[in-house]
């Protein structure tokens, strides 16, 4: 039974972390998911009475929980948009900054700045707290991309300043 | 924010003048009087608490008859350049605290007014002490007091001086880590900030990229392609707008600079940003500063975290964030599960609530009790038992519950220094 456990929380992990990461099919993750549904249901009486084997079987529960949530179709919100967008042009400044940009690393950044104006679009669609994120991130995300653009030849953000800082550079 | 000083002698005003370093706590303090009753509780109290301050002080020069004392400004300033804002804070908020009936009373006048004399507003003033509950922000220019001009009101909400920040960071984490400011330079408004980003690009030789069509950065373009711009860091040195309505904003960026190496990198943007200020908001309170929902900055990330730490424990984290990120993860794998983090970390990048919610659930007591016997199984290396007091120190509410579950196991130990160890771990030594 412990082996058991400890086979099927290892499998759900890999699952979601794959399923987390956007890789693989979704219908065939949707499949994997069924199954190690069925086999965690299968053993829910019998871990009862095993404190051990119930926190296995909880822990691989919780991967499960989160594979399907991250299966289930949802839209993307305003906020999240936005920080993803946000979260893009860091990554593309954190390229620049470190001598690895590529040829595409300009459009996507001119890509991520054509969205920016639509995440402001309807701020009144937006609670304070969120209209609050969404400006934070785009005001990031515009200091990156000016970055981006200016090849490295212009101030940074706070973010990709202590991004160097820790770095070492 | 400047203390009152107009109605005082010349004499008085010379020795108000303090050094540059030390800063006016935020608020208009006046003379006020305190009239105390040494038979009550509230007045032993009271004298207790002077008395430890004057000891410490090496005097606060309050006259000694029974029925009244009056503090003057002098003495405020005096403790506040020798145990600092915090130290003259708590006295002042002690003798607040005791301001009811005949033992207390702090007069205050509204921030950039004019003391006022008149006994019907002196006595407004003296009966409605709660303005010192709810302070409004500390003044943000990093200069020496001016105890004879008082400022204006300021129009909105500003960001602390450095000096300020570095003192209620050291105060609250100083224990852990001794707190380095950086370089952060405070700017006068979002427009002194477009006229340092203009200025840092046009001497970078800037192409302003977003001009159709591109040409070299001129004056007015950060506004343009930057409207909300905040911030920014340049050769070192961290720009940051003084103006800002977040009041967090000073000591959030300093922390910043007392992160952990690696910190950042090894647990994302979200949780680095929103445990460094979850901490400034943590320390500017220890300091008595309030911190109002819309004054802080990243809510999402801040709401994240604070579950977090019902997960781990707020020492796991503090300690992380000065010290290195693989105790915060190493913790919230023994508790969640060894894949836990690496699922946590992608989902609080996408703000993705859903998932975060599922995997910041805190395990119930039993779980933890669970966890522990599951570590004492078989051989124990010390390993094992940095994870136990990972698990025990994850909620101080549930520590006694784990040690009576767990203390029959502590003599299958072999070794006598890990039986020692894990007794100290569960307090039950």
């Amino acid at each position: 039974m412990k082996d058991e456990l400890e086979q099927l929380a290892h499998e759900a992990g890999e699952l979601a972390q794959q399923v987390m990461s956007g890789a693989g099919e979704k219908a065939e993750q949707q499949q994997a998911v069924q199954a190690l549904d069925d086999r965690l249901t299968a053993l829910q009486g019998e871990v009862e009475g095993n404190s051990g084997h119930l926190l296995k079987w909880q822990e691989a529960r919780r991967y499960l929980d989160v594979a399907q949530m991250v299966l289930r179709p949802h839209p993307e919100t305003i906020p999240q948009q936005a920080r993803r967008l946000s979260h893009e042009a860091f990554a593309l400044a954190q390229q620049v900054a470190e001598g690895q940009a590529d040829a595409t690393t300009l459009d996507k950044a001119r890509a991520i700045d054509e969205q920016m104006p639509a995440l402001q679009a309807n701020p009144e669609e937006l609670t304070a707290a969120e209209r609050l994120a969404v400006e934070t991130a785009v005001t990031d995300a515009q200091l990156d991309i000016l970055y981006v653009l200016a090849e490295g030849k212009a101030p940074t953000s706070i973010r990709l300043f202590h991004f160097l800082q820790n770095r070492g550079s | 924010m400047t203390t009152e000083t107009k109605n005082l002698p010349k004499k008085d005003k010379e020795s108000l003048k303090p050094p540059p370093t030390v800063e006016p706590i935020n608020h208009e303090v006046n003379a006020y009087e305190v009239d105390r009753s040494p038979e009550s509780a509230a007045g032993q109290e009271f004298s207790r608490i002077v008395m430890k301050q004057e000891a410490e002080t090496g005097g606060l020069n309050l006259p000694e008859h029974r029925t009244a004392r009056r503090l003057r400004q002098t003495d405020v300033l005096h403790n506040q350049q020798r145990h600092g804002n915090a130290s003259t804070q708590r006295l002042i908020s002690q003798r607040q605290r005791l301001g009811t009936g005949n033992i207390g009373h702090l007069q205050l006048h509204p921030e950039g007014a004019d003391m006022s004399i008149d006994p019907t507003t002196v006595a407004e003033e003296v009966s409605q002490p709660a303005r010192q509950e709810t302070p409004s922000t500390p003044a943000a220019v990093d200069t020496p007091a001016t105890p004879t001009t008082a400022p204006p009101a300021p129009a909105s909400p500003q960001a602390m001086s450095m000096s300020q920040a570095e003192k209620v960071l050291q105060d609250s984490f100083g224990t852990v880590h001794k707190i380095v400011p950086g370089n952060i330079v405070l700017l006068d408004g979002r427009a002194a900030v477009w006229a340092k980003y203009d200025e840092v690009c046009i001497r970078l030789g800037c192409t302003n990229s977003k001009a159709t069509p591109p040409r070299p950065w001129q004056n007015g373009d950060a506004q343009v392609v930057s409207p909300g711009l905040e911030g920014f860091a340049d050769s070192g040195i961290v720009y940051v707008n003084k103006q800002t309505p977040l009041i967090t904003a000073t000591a959030h960026e300093m922390l910043h600079n007392n992160t952990a190496a690696g910190f950042r990198g090894a647990v994302g943007e979200t949780i680095n940003e929103g445990s460094t200020e979850y901490l400034a908001i943590k320390a500017l309170n220890a300091a008595g500063v309030a911190t109002p929902g819309g004054a802080t900055a990243y809510p999402g990330q801040v709401a994240i975290v604070t579950k977090l730490i019902k997960v781990v424990g707020e020492g796991t984290l503090t300690s992380a964030y000065f010290g290195g990120a693989d105790t915060l993860i190493d913790a919230y794998n023994t508790l969640q599960g060894s894949k836990a983090f690496s699922l946590l970390k992608p989902a609080a990048e996408a703000l993705n609530t859903a998932v975060t919610d599922i995997l910041l659930t805190p395990p119930s007591v039993e779980q933890k009790i669970a966890i522990v016997n599951s570590l004492l199984n078989g051989w124990v290396s010390d390993t094992d038992l940095d994870h136990i007091e990972m698990v025990v120190n994850s909620a101080s509410g549930d520590k006694a519950a784990i040690a009576t579950a767990i203390q029959p196991r502590i003599k299958e130990l072999w070794s006598i220094g890990q039986r020692t160890r894990l007794r100290v771990i569960l307090g039950t030594v």
